[in-house]
């Protein structure tokens, strides 16, 4: 084959023809796998996997990639793109309503997974269509978008399918992250597999690639990944591989919050060997008038094999949009005291102390807060999750506490009585939200510990009779002496056999009897920790100054929840009183006698979807407004005509420069050029002769005059290319005169689209 | 293949973050057969790199502008096949030194033969030297290259363009133009031999009738005189003091051969010369037909030239009044030193392109050179 080349000397690849056209195939392939892997990790990993959405999306996966396969194959490929954007758009003016509540139902699945994942609460969009029509929705959205994503991997597996091998993974890796999926087993081998394939098959631009040689390399990787991942799934190897991953995950966490002084165990209390006796540094806390604190970190909803775990993800999915109208109301669920506080009248008009924390030595993953937090001060609206304030990297931060709050809190439950106003009404309804979570999760003993700890509460309560039965005072008394007989004034090791025992007599082992024992007793109760400034600090800080919070300050309590205030701290330690901060034990509805709102009315009383304007989006209101949507239609078409209306003024400039070239000879060339070009849109298409054979079929069609015309004109192109000497600058005006009449005739014979067409996207004048 | 590096490096990379994130023994496994792999590879490809064979062909003549193929076939006698293969191939054009290096993978099966057809060309004349300089063998993923001993050359020559002019020897008192040789093609006008015996034809003059012959055969018959051919004609291209314009270079080459070939067309014999650069020497050859001249075009193809050194007339002039000739054609960029001297041995005309010119020379440029040149008188 031989062909012009570039200046100076060359070597490349001899481009063999393929008549067969057999390279459709790799691309089809590798697309295919792509598209499914992809499409399944997505589903799986947002959740969207109700009905048979999966199968629906890999089998419009499968057409497409067959037919762009086809297509190749034919050499029509060309035609796909635009084929599929047409398909695409018609689909969307047709069925967009529908498409469109299908994405929202989606995109309410991705949002629930997300909250799980991370305590974040994507608003919700209201699903417009018929309630009945969810399912034709879900199945054209599923079409829609098994569609796009093969459209995306046949367009990647074309141009270059090696991006697959490192693009699929990362993917995978980044979903995995983002909803911290656990079973990230299930996904890591075809995806690593599929990737180290794509690198074993090598890169065709530099590469005389062939099947067999692919097969060659194929099998020894596939032999000794079949080997390894026997060896792997042995149970030695995966406890062994389990191990490694807990413990870069710790190194991880260590890095990232922790120093070395660091010594709370966030509730972990499986490898916990105690912490130093050395004290260090933990927290400095600024505030105008010192007063004794917990400064909650983390906390714990659910205790097992001696690890408090916060509330599951899932359980906040559950009653996402109860928090997340709370939120929108202002009430988070860390500043509950704060906004009854506000609400009492007098205490309202106190003023809010700042508080200022600088953590040094303190797990940065978590916020220092104390149960009296204006929440609205630090807290961004969507941070929702109940357990452990999330501290997003902040070393230093400030915010607002209502002062003496334990000395309030009966005033500010006598007052939550009396008091009939609005505000009162609807931060009510708002906590009564939060106590129906609290009370349906916050209650969970775990059976190892119930097994272990119930003859000794059923001992306290011998006298009393049922739990059931027992009044608020006698619960009180029994966990009072149940607690006092456990961890008893005078230090000495109980007989009582207890959970962790590993950290015996700590405030950690005491929290955990403590959560377990009110939960026992009907009282909500979840174990927190953090630091405490004790009164005795306080105390003896002169006001404005730096508390220096100290490692020994740092420990566990109890925080129980107490009706229209939140949760409240229980001075948990040995030895020290352990009131709840002053308030009753009872956690039931009788410190408040205002009639708490069924959770029906709640729900009634929240606000409609579309009145939020967080609800929805951008999507809603196109969806809502129709008006909107059409001059996003005219902006969009107005955008793509301008973009044809400088393609062509571009192009037509172009040719104008090339028929004004100095050289007479090259201008006549380039003239003739695109006049022949015009006649190829008039049909007369030259084949592998002379450009002089079409001139009897030019005669019978344009007549005698033209094709006069048209074989002077072949002639002067021919001097033009290849006769040494210049030629006269009359014959540009000759060929100009031909281009002209060759015009003529396209305009007179071509119907209007065509013209159109040619006219404007070809650009032939 | 350093794509095909990176790929690995982030696939590696990926797979130790699957493995240290989330604890999954399915990860190390792939970390440890993507390590595994490549050393298993390294002894096979040890024992390869001294087994396989290579050879390679190229056509030998190209047109300027265009490509042309060569095949470089490697052969594996052993049970292994070679999973990834690297040739590292240098094209250079000896006439104007400019090299270009190329890479192109492969693979190797058991026991077979794999052919790589590749293609090369220039857009300036000049002999192309093929150097397979050398083959790496690789593992599955393109990451430890062995290299083998394999090394293998094979030469095209891209053919000067000639184009059209006109020579004719200047009349030289000083030299003897006499020849005892005839042309076998071409009529002349030395009535002292005949080239051929024919029937006379209106035009032909009535000198030229054979009478006796005539007589006996009883219709006119006429005798042509033949062509002496001259051998006293040296084509000399200068190769020293080139300023690497490979532009100029390219219109010396195609001089050279367009004036060889037209001396040819009129029958003149004659020596081309140049001086070898590297070691000193005049190249003088005598051309007597055209084969002879598409002979020495791959030699004259390769004549390297330098900026400094002992120029080309120099040389001649020392070696010897034997090497010289009374028509001689002085081809260089600029008029080298010893030029002028050649012409106390006979009519020298200097073909010269670059400014320093001696008196009398014929100028020319890359550009023009086959208008400028469409007469030349020696």
């Amino acid at each position: 084959m031989k062909q012009k080349q570039k200046k100076g000397i060359w070597i490349h690849h001899c481009m063999k023809q393929d008549p067969e056209n057999t390279q459709w195939v790799t691309p089809l392939i590798v697309a295919t796998l792509a598209s499914i892997l992809l499409l399944f990790a997505m589903v799986d990993l947002t959740g969207f996997s109700t009905i048979c959405t999966p199968w629906i999306m890999t089998g419009t996966a499968l057409c497409l990639c067959v037919i762009y396969g086809i297509l190749t194959k034919l050499n029509k490929v060309r035609w796909f793109y635009p084929a599929y954007l047409l398909l695409l758009f018609m689909l969307v003016v047709l069925l967009g309503k529908t498409i469109l509540s299908g994405f929202c139902i989606f995109w309410n699945q991705l949002g629930n997974a997300w909250t799980a994942a991370n305590g974040w609460v994507i608003p919700e969009l209201a699903v417009s269509d018929a309630p009945g029509n969810e399912m034709q929705c879900m199945l054209l959205f599923s079409i829609f978008m098994g569609s796009m994503i093969a459209a995306i991997c046949c367009g990647l597996a074309q141009l270059e399918k090696q991006i697959f091998t490192v693009l699929l993974p990362i993917l995978l890796f980044a979903g995995i992250i983002m909803f911290k999926q656990e079973k990230a087993w299930i996904y890591i081998v075809p995806y690593l597999l599929f990737s180290i394939c794509l690198l074993l098959w090598g890169r065709r631009n530099d590469e005389q690639v062939s099947v067999k040689a692919t097969i060659y390399r194929w099998i020894p990787a596939v032999l000794c990944s079949v080997v390894l991942l026997i060896i792997a799934s042995l149970s030695l190897f995966t406890n062994w591989a389990a191990g490694v991953g807990e413990a870069v995950q710790d190194k991880l966490h260590n890095a990232h919050y922790e120093t070395a002084y660091t010594t709370l165990p966030e509730g972990d209390f499986s490898d916990y060997s105690g912490s130093e006796t050395q004290n260090h540094p933990a927290l400095v806390v600024s505030m105008d008038q010192p007063e004794e604190l917990y400064l909650r970190g983390f906390t714990g909803a659910t205790f097992d094999e001696d690890v408090w775990k916060p509330l599951d993800g899932q359980i906040l999915v559950e009653y996402k949009n109860r928090l997340y109208w709370m939120n929108q109301q202002k009430w988070n669920v860390h500043g509950l005291f704060a906004e009854a506080s506000a609400l009492t009248g007098d205490m309202a008009s106190e003023t809010l102390q700042e508080v200022t924390i600088q953590n040094l030595n303190a797990c940065g993953k978590y916020l220092y807060v104390p149960y009296t937090l204006c929440a609205d001060t630090i807290l961004e609206p969507e941070q929702i999750s109940p357990d452990g304030v999330s501290a997003q990297g902040d070393d230093i931060y400030v915010y607002l506490i209502t002062p003496g709050g334990a000395k309030q809190i009966s005033q500010m439950l006598n007052h939550l009585k009396d008091n009939d106003t609005e505000e009162a009404e609807a931060y009510l309804q708002a906590e009564n939200a939060y106590r129906e979570v609290v009370f349906e999760h916050y209650m969970d003993i775990p059976e190892d510990v119930k097994e272990q700890l119930l003859p000794y509460w059923k001992k306290t309560t011998k006298d009393y009779g049922a739990v059931e039965k027992m009044s608020s005072e006698e619960k009180q008394e029994c966990i009072r002496a149940f607690l006092e007989a456990c961890f008893p004034e005078n230090g000495e090791a109980p007989e009582i056999e207890l959970p962790l025992d590993r950290v015996k007599g700590s405030s950690y082992q005491y929290a955990t009897v403590a959560a377990m024992t009110l939960r026992y007793f009907g009282v909500p109760s979840r174990y927190a920790e953090g630091y405490v400034i004790t009164k005795e600090m306080a105390e003896n800080t002169d006001d404005g100054n730096a508390i220096q919070v100290g490692s020994s300050n740092g420990g566990a309590w109890v925080e129980l929840y107490q009706s229209g205030l939140g949760w409240i701290p229980m001075q948990a330690m040995p030895g020290i009183e352990n009131e709840p901060m002053g308030i009753s034990l009872d956690a039931e509805d009788g410190e408040i006698p205002k009639e708490i709102p069924p959770k029906e009315s709640l729900q009634e009383n929240q606000p409609e979807p579309e009145e939020q304007p967080e609800n929805g989006g951008a999507v809603a209101l196109i969806k809502e407004n129709l008006a909107l949507s059409f001059v996003l239609f005219l902006a969009v078409l107005f955008v793509i005509l301008l973009l044809i209306a400088l393609r062509r003024r571009y192009i037509l400039q172009k040719r104008g420069k090339r028929w004004e070239e100095n050289e007479a000879k090259e201008a006549v060339a380039w003239i003739y050029v695109d006049s022949v070009d015009l006649l190829r849109r008039l049909g007369i298409v030259r084949g592998n002769g002379s450009m002089k054979d079409l001139v009897p079929q030019i005669e019978e069609k344009f007549g005698e005059h033209y094709a006069d015309e048209f074989m002077n004109m072949t002639d002067i192109n021919g001097r033009a290319l290849f006769s040494s000497r210049p030629l006269d600058e009359k014959y540009r005006e000759i060929a100009k005169a031909f281009y002209t009449d060759t015009l003529q005739l396209l305009i007179a014979d071509a119907k209007w689209y065509r013209k159109l067409w040619i006219q404007w996207i070809l650009c032939l004048y | 293949m350093i794509a095909m590096k990176l790929g690995w490096f982030a696939l590696e990379g990926i797979c130790i973050s699957y493995f240290l994130y989330f604890g999954s023994s399915a990860a190390l496994a792939l970390i440890i057969m993507l390590f595994v792999i490549p050393l298993f590879s390294l002894p096979i490809n040890l024992y390869l790199r001294t087994k396989i064979r290579m050879k390679i062909a190229a056509e030998p003549n190209l047109k300027k502008g265009e490509s042309g193929d060569f095949v470089i076939e490697i052969e594996n006698p052993t049970l292994f096949p070679v999973l990834r293969l690297r040739c590292s191939i240098q094209l250079e054009n000896q006439l104007n030194r400019e090299q270009h290096g190329f890479e192109q993978n492969t693979w190797l099966p058991s026991k077979a033969t794999q052919r790589l057809t590749l293609q090369a060309g220039g857009s300036y004349c000049g002999r192309l030297k093929i150097l397979v300089r050398r083959v790496t063998l690789y593992d599955a993923f393109g990451l430890l290259g062995i290299w083998s001993k394999l090394t293998e050359t094979a030469y095209m020559t891209v053919q000067p363009d000639t184009f059209e002019t006109e020579v004719t020897l200047t009349l030289n008192a000083g030299s003897i133009d006499e020849s005892d040789v005839y042309s076998e093609q071409r009529a002349g006008n030395d009535l002292t031999e005949t080239f051929q015996i024919r029937e006379y034809v209106p035009g032909d003059s009535p000198r030229q009738i054979h009478w006796k012959l005539s007589n006996k055969f009883d219709r006119l018959i006429v005798r042509e005189p033949a062509l002496p051919i001259i051998q006293n004609v040296l084509v000399f291209w200068e190769r020293t003091g080139e300023s690497g314009d490979f532009d100029i270079l390219d219109a010396q080459a195609e001089i050279v051969v367009s004036l060889c070939k037209s001396l040819l067309d009129s029958s003149i014999r004659f020596t081309i010369g140049w001086n070898d650069t590297d070691r000193n020497l005049c190249i003088l050859h005598e051309i007597g037909d055209i084969d002879e001249l598409i002979g020495i075009i791959p030699r004259l193809m390769r004549a390297t030239g330098t900026k400094e050194g002992l120029s080309g007339a120099e040389l001649l002039l020392q070696t010897g009044e034997h090497a010289l000739c009374g028509h001689m054609v002085y081809l260089a960029e600029n008029s080298a030193p010893g030029a002028t001297e050649l012409s106390r041995y006979g009519h020298v005309t200097m073909l010269v392109s670059g400014e320093h010119a001696a008196v009398g020379a014929r100028i020319f440029d890359a550009q023009h050179y086959p208008e400028q040149l469409s007469f030349i008188e020696i």
